[in-house]
């Protein structure tokens, strides 16, 4: 099967058990990969109402097809599992080099299950695998725990995701981290991999992943290339990385200033905007980084010599993490958002949930529901650098009140009851940095998408953020532009490609790619069932948890209720009760219950066990 | 009449040099001064510039947007993510 490396591992942490399985090309061909694959799988291996930081809890790292081939933008896997942050289906992706070292190691996914009795982690060379030791790595840091490992194993190439401190705490903010500052970042994958004790997965391959094609993908790659050449944004992206844009985005009100209460023209101002992400924080920059065979190259490593927080080795922070710890607190100050990047990524914590619960505690600071006392002497006012440092700090050592705030906003909100009224959430988990009432699309995206609270998920949102759409606050008719843009970005993550092959300049890059990978006929209409199926296959996970459409919440001030005063979102105000419904009524959910109807899922296919699970009774 | 230009983001790429002053005829209106600063090299996609926003002295404006002597303006084009 091209494209596919055609064995999945399953590892049972409890009783030391490695199971190596074939990867049926039917799965394959109706779940594609990533957490199409992955939900397929952790529907079938996990009970409904599995404790998410349980022995019943299954981890996933699953590549696509793209991952690791010669495609640009394949780069991806994604973490897939039960989130505890918002007790439904979870799924990140990250790129770097892990993902491709997956599948030239000899599998498409890894699945764990269980728990180990002591730290472990998980070791995969060439097709063999196992678990190992991993109590002297135990309290290490994400990058710290890289190097050991590659020391140790003396395979100066062998890639790593580990788990920092955050995660062996079970944090709810942490994340693993990949290649030192790589991120499946959201909903507490890093308290998953804690709970059962997985400090790190490392692996070192040498295999390769052929595809069905290869001169096509060549011509593919070629075809890109020259539109990348041609393409301002490409540009932009490969000189100052996915942040250069950062000032731009707090002006305009793509970024959320002051926890979403704020206006950037007016709380920020043209002259701060301009120490706004990288277009400023590149002066540290050492040199560039790209991930797997990406002809953009986003990233970039940094070193900082002058500043309260000097840092001998760093990155580039990303826009997420530029506006969650800049605009969002209304700080401006670079050493902060460096300082507080560099801690993050070394801890193993979501950039965008931590800021994110930062700015929680500000509003509540500064409307006097939590004292300076309750703080632990922090006076967290707005900007106040010092403060959120020391803040992030004791988010990343759980260390007084960042015990509490470790677990995000809305758990500290419910410990301390008190200043829900502040939440800005999706069902419980922190919003991205791009604002809704400027993408109007994004509110049913945070809201409803099966996992909840993304920037990645698709939908019309992030097209409107960007693009010239006059009539976006038409809240008519969206329904069928809101679907397809769904299943098309299912298709790509799960391809493992990145999102910023959006660059490419070739609408159906992705169906091309996947042709060509895989030898498969792959149409539109083969990609718009794909997505489809997949949107399904992770909705059913949630359904089987019992939750319903009234359980997926979205905090009103992201949806301009009430609507901003100033500034260019003035007066937004969205009718998000239409855009679920139009959604809904496309994708043949019911808005009560949530389930699908049969009709659609037969029409799928793949998902006979969800239909029975879903109406016999 | 001479008017002020701050560039964000994306829009520092489509000028054709950084120019902080710039003199417009009277009457000129956002979409002059574009015309009159941004490249118009065909080789490069200029499909974006759509999207550009602007504000005239902290206020949101549009192209046709009419300017005036010691005007500030930003024109900006934000593409962020990830």
């Amino acid at each position: 099967m091209h494209g596919y490396a055609g064995k999945m591992l399953f590892v049972d942490l409890t009783h030391g058990i490695l199971t190596e399985k074939p990867l049926p090309e039917k799965l394959a061909r109706l779940f594609l990969g990533g957490y199409g694959i992955g939900a397929r799988i952790l529907y079938d291996m996990m009970p409904p109402g599995a404790d998410p930081l349980g022995p019943e809890s299954v981890l996933g790292f699953v590549t696509g097809p793209c991952t690791g081939t010669k495609a640009f933008f394949g780069s991806r896997y994604t973490l897939v599992h039960k989130s505890p942050v918002t007790g439904g289906w979870n799924d990140a992706n990250s790129g770097g080099y892990f993902g491709p070292e997956i599948k030239k190691a000899g599998y498409d996914a890894v699945f764990v299950s269980g728990m180990a009795a002591k730290p472990v982690y998980l070791l995969i060379r060439d097709g063999r695998a196992e678990i190992r030791d991993a109590s002297h790595l135990w309290g290490k840091d994400t990058k710290e725990t890289w190097r050991l490992l590659q020391e140790e194993l003396k395979q100066p190439k062998l890639r790593v995701v580990a788990i920092g401190p955050a995660g062996e705490k079970m944090s709810l903010l942490s994340c693993p981290i990949n290649d030192g500052h790589r991120a499946p970042g959201r909903g507490g994958g890093g308290a998953v991999m804690g709970a059962k004790m997985l400090k790190a997965v490392a692996v070192y391959g040498t295999g390769e992943i052929t595809v069905a094609d290869p001169q096509k993908v060549t011509e593919i790659n070629k075809k890109i290339a020259a539109n990348l050449k041609k393409n301002p944004g490409a540009h932009a992206f490969g000189q100052m990385g996915t942040g250069g844009g950062t000032g731009a985005s707090a002006l305009s009100g793509d970024t959320p200033v002051k926890n979403w209460a704020g206006v950037g023209i007016r709380d920020i101002g043209p002259e701060k905007a301009e120490l706004l992400g990288s277009a400023n924080l590149d002066k540290y920059k050492l040199k560039k980084y790209a991930c797997y065979n990406c002809p953009l190259g986003c990233g970039a490593e940094y070193k900082v010599t002058d500043g309260r927080w000097p840092l001998e080795q760093t990155e580039r922070p990303e826009y997420e993490t530029a506006g969650a710890f800049g605009a969002l607190l209304l700080n401006t100050e670079e050493d902060v958002v460096l300082k507080c990047n560099d801690i993050c990524n070394r801890y193993g914590l979501d950039t965008i949930s931590t800021g994110g619960t930062i700015a929680w505690a500000m509003e509540c600071y500064e409307n006097g529901v939590l004292t300076r006392e309750e703080l632990d002497g922090i006076d967290l006012t707005w900007g106040n650098g010092e403060a959120i440092v020391a803040l992030t700090q004791k988010i990343a050592d759980q260390e007084g009140c960042g015990a509490v705030l470790a677990h995000g906003s809305a758990y500290a909100a419910q410990k301390w009851g008190k200043g829900s009224e502040y939440l800005q959430v999706a069902s419980g988990i922190e919003l991205p940095m791009h604002d809704p009432r400027l993408g109007p699309g994004l509110a049913r995206t945070y809201q409803y998408d099966p996992t909840p609270g993304r920037h990645v998920k698709g939908g019309i949102g992030l097209p409107q953020v960007f693009g010239a759409f006059p009539d976006k606050y038409d809240f008519s008719n969206t329904g069928e532009m809101d679907v397809a843009a769904t299943a098309a970005q299912e298709v790509e993550n799960c391809a493992g490609l990145c999102t910023f092959m959006i660059q490419s300049g070739i609408p159906d890059a992705k169906e091309q790619y996947l042709a060509a990978v895989t030898g498969w006929t792959f149409t539109r209409e083969d990609s718009y069932e794909t997505g489809l199926r997949i949107l399904n296959m992770r909705h059913a996970f949630n359904l089987r948890e019992g939750l319903k459409p009234a359980d997926f919440t979205l905090s009103p001030r992201a949806a301009g209720k009430p609507p901003l005063a100033e500034g260019p979102l003035a007066g937004v105000e969205i009718d998000t009760e239409q855009l679920a419904k139009n959604f809904f009524l496309k994708v043949e959910w019911d808005l009560a219950t949530g389930k699908p109807s049969p009709e659609s899922l037969q029409r799928l296919g793949g998902l006979d066990d969800v239909i029975k699970d879903l109406y016999s009774v | 009449m001479k008017v002020t230009l701050k560039a964000f983001g994306l829009a520092s790429f489509y000028l054709r040099e950084k120019l902080e002053s710039i003199e417009l005829p009277a009457g000129a209106t956002i979409a002059d001064l574009l015309e009159a600063v941004t490249i118009k090299d065909t080789d490069r996609d200029l499909s974006l510039l759509s999207a550009a926003k602007f504000f005239v002295n902290g206020k949101s404006a549009g192209r046709d947007t009419v300017l005036h002597d010691g005007d500030e303006i930003i024109f900006l084009l934000h593409l962020a993510g990830g």
